[in-house]
């Protein structure tokens, strides 16, 4: 939870286990879901294989698309052993899985 | 030794006071055209008088702004000029970047880019000063690079760059509710985001948004945030509408001209709606403002705008009389002969007007926009306000006969003192999910249009400069140089017109 910064901790958090499949517009629907409860922060998580920045090209029209919401994004390596960190961190915190 | 561990810092093509005149920074907008490429650089974005820490006396107004927040917050900060940087190796732990154009992809910079096929200098002096040894030995020893600024969104095209000069994170928005947290942690070396977008629900109050602590650049200080017309192009619509209290404005004036700073250069999307009720200027508090102003600077001091709106301008002069009362009682003194500022005329077409910048005419409807721009410019002249308009063209969902109207608006403004400036469409605002315009999207009308900006502003150039802009011994350099320049301009359009004529036929 440290980790996090305070404007992260009131947001409504997005894990995107990354593979070829992941439709990234699905990251779009969520955050409009999240916003019809009142959530105006998002916090994406993206476990890729790509390296980072590169792994923002895919994720590039979904930021573009923003105008309204506080967003940050985050990178983590592509292993279980991080999402379950990552999962265990969210675990008070109101989040949603995305993959494929 | 250096003592800061926050280093902010930018190119050369923004650390600069542009010879005391704003509209020659523009210059760094496009490659360096018939002249050497330091000359070039030297006429837009001179360097600036630093002192033995390598302080800029006057600091681009974003920068000082994040400064005066990490000052407040705590934080051993300062603005260091990009040829300063070795002297803080040693303690540099954060280097915050700031630019407004990063890699060119904004207005103008891309048209030029567009039309010329070669890179514009400030992307060639960013990349400078990325690959310079300060900023790589700064790195190599795990200094962290936050960008951040106008032009962040840039970054999300640069991958290569951002991974290649090892940028930490970018951050975009208004920053002053958040930038301490950020730094904190970074200073702990704990993970950040990659990314950050700073929505309008965390923008700053005006409590939480500080007093500048250092100079602004030519006395630049801001009286407002965000704009209530909405157009969809524009991203300060996106922020939510705050007036600056006098208060803050007066300190902020004081900071400068105890710099030596000889003016001030007052920033808004549109000075006149300072404290206004919706769209329509508030007369009392406009007059305030600028008795303020005046008051501080003296008659020596120039007083500024960055930008005012051309209905507004239309509105309080036919409502009230304002524009020549605030010229005549105030602006214009025996030193003071005008007041340059930036317009939007953006298309001469009611139909687009109604459809990008449906506010931007009020409190007249769109229909009447054509009519607002040629009675504003009027306006203006008489008063020697003089603007520097814009035009966009390739606006998503623009038609051949839009393009004709704004032709036709242009024939209406040439006896208008002023210089017009066509830019292509670059996605941003509301807009900023759509296509950009490209080079192969020029039809002939575009080509008329460019052409007639091209002359309108050529023939007025010449007499701002030598009337207005760049009177005096001083400036001659300058002023010879810029003349020498327009001179080779219209020689190589004059070269291109046969050219360009056969093609407007077809």
């Amino acid at each position: 939870m440290n980790a996090l910064f305070s404007f992260e901790k009131k947001a409504y958090h997005i894990v995107v286990i990354d593979s070829e499949s992941m439709d990234y517009g699905k990251i779009m629907d969520e955050m409009t879901n999240a916003s019809s409860k009142g959530f105006r922060k998002f916090a994406i998580h993206v476990i890729s294989k790509t390296k980072s920045p590169q792994y923002l090209e895919k994720l590039r029209s979904v930021i573009q698309n923003n105008i309204a919401y506080t967003i940050t994004v985050r990178h983590h390596n592509y292993s279980e052993e991080e999402v379950k960190k990552l999962l265990s961190m969210l675990k008070n915190i109101p989040h949603k899985v995305l993959e494929k | 030794m250096g003592r800061y561990e926050i280093v902010l810092t930018t190119d050369r093509t923004m650390m600069s006071n542009h010879h005391g005149k704003e509209f020659l920074g523009f210059l760094a907008t496009g490659p360096a055209l018939n002249m050497p490429e330091g000359l070039w650089l030297w006429l837009g974005a001179p360097k600036p008088k630093v002192d033995s820490e390598g302080k800029p006396i006057e600091a681009p107004y974003g920068m000082r702004k994040v400064e005066a927040k990490l000052l407040e917050a705590g934080f051993r900060v300062a603005i260091i000029d990009p040829d300063h940087l070795h002297k803080h190796l040693d303690s540099m732990k954060i280097l915050m970047l700031g630019h407004h154009d990063y890699f060119a992809y904004g207005p103008p910079s891309s048209e030029w880019w567009m039309i010329t096929g070669k890179e514009p200098i400030n992307r060639i002096s960013f990349r400078r000063l990325m690959e310079s040894p300060a900023v790589r030995k700064a790195k190599e020893k795990g200094v962290k690079i936050i960008a951040g600024g106008p032009g962040a969104w840039q970054w999300l095209w640069e991958l290569e760059y951002w991974r290649k000069w090892g940028v930490d994170l970018v951050i975009e928005g208004e920053v002053e509710r958040v930038i301490a947290d950020i730094v904190e942690k970074a200073l702990n070396n704990e993970p950040l985001p990659d990314y950050i977008y700073v929505g309008p629900q965390d923008s700053p109050t005006i409590e939480e948004i500080p007093v500048i602590k250092g100079a602004s650049v030519n006395g630049l200080i801001e009286i407002m945030r965000g704009c209530p017309r909405g157009c969809r192009f524009c991203p300060v619509t996106l922020r939510s509408l705050r007036f600056i209290p006098l208060e803050k404005i007066r300190e902020e004036i004081l900071v400068n001209l105890r710099a030596g700073i000889k003016g001030v250069l007052l920033h808004s999307e549109d000075v006149f709606l300072y404290h206004a009720e919706g769209v329509k200027p508030n007369p009392k508090a406009i007059m305030k403002l600028h008795k303020l102003a005046r008051e501080l600077v003296g008659e020596e001091g120039a007083i500024g705008w960055s930008h005012l709106t051309l209905s507004t301008v239309k509105y309080a002069e036919e409502k009230y009389r304002l524009v020549s009362k605030l010229m005549d009682e105030i602006i214009l003194t025996d030193k003071q002969r005008f007041i340059g500022v930036q317009v939007g005329v953006e298309t001469g077409s009611p139909r687009l007007a109604k459809l990008i910048m449906p506010g931007k005419a009020a409190p007249y409807p769109p229909e009447k926009w054509p009519e607002i721009v040629i009675d504003a410019f009027r306006i203006m002249h008489e008063n020697n306000i003089i603007p520097a308009a814009t035009l966009i063209l390739g606006i998503p969902g623009e038609k051949p006969e839009d393009v004709v109207k704004t032709a036709e608006l242009l024939d209406e403004l040439k006896h208008y003192r002023s210089l017009i400036v066509p830019m292509f469409f670059v996605p941003m605002g509301a807009m900023k999910n759509l296509d950009w315009f490209r080079r192969n999207n020029v039809k002939a009308e575009h080509i008329e249009v460019m052409l007639k900006t091209l002359y309108h502003s050529t023939f007025w150039a010449e007499e701002i400069m030598s009337k207005y802009y760049l009177r005096g011994a001083k400036m001659a350099p300058l002023r010879i140089m810029l003349k020498l320049f327009i001179r080779y301009v219209k020689h190589r359009v004059n070269k291109l017109k046969p050219k360009l004529e056969e093609l407007l036929r077809h």
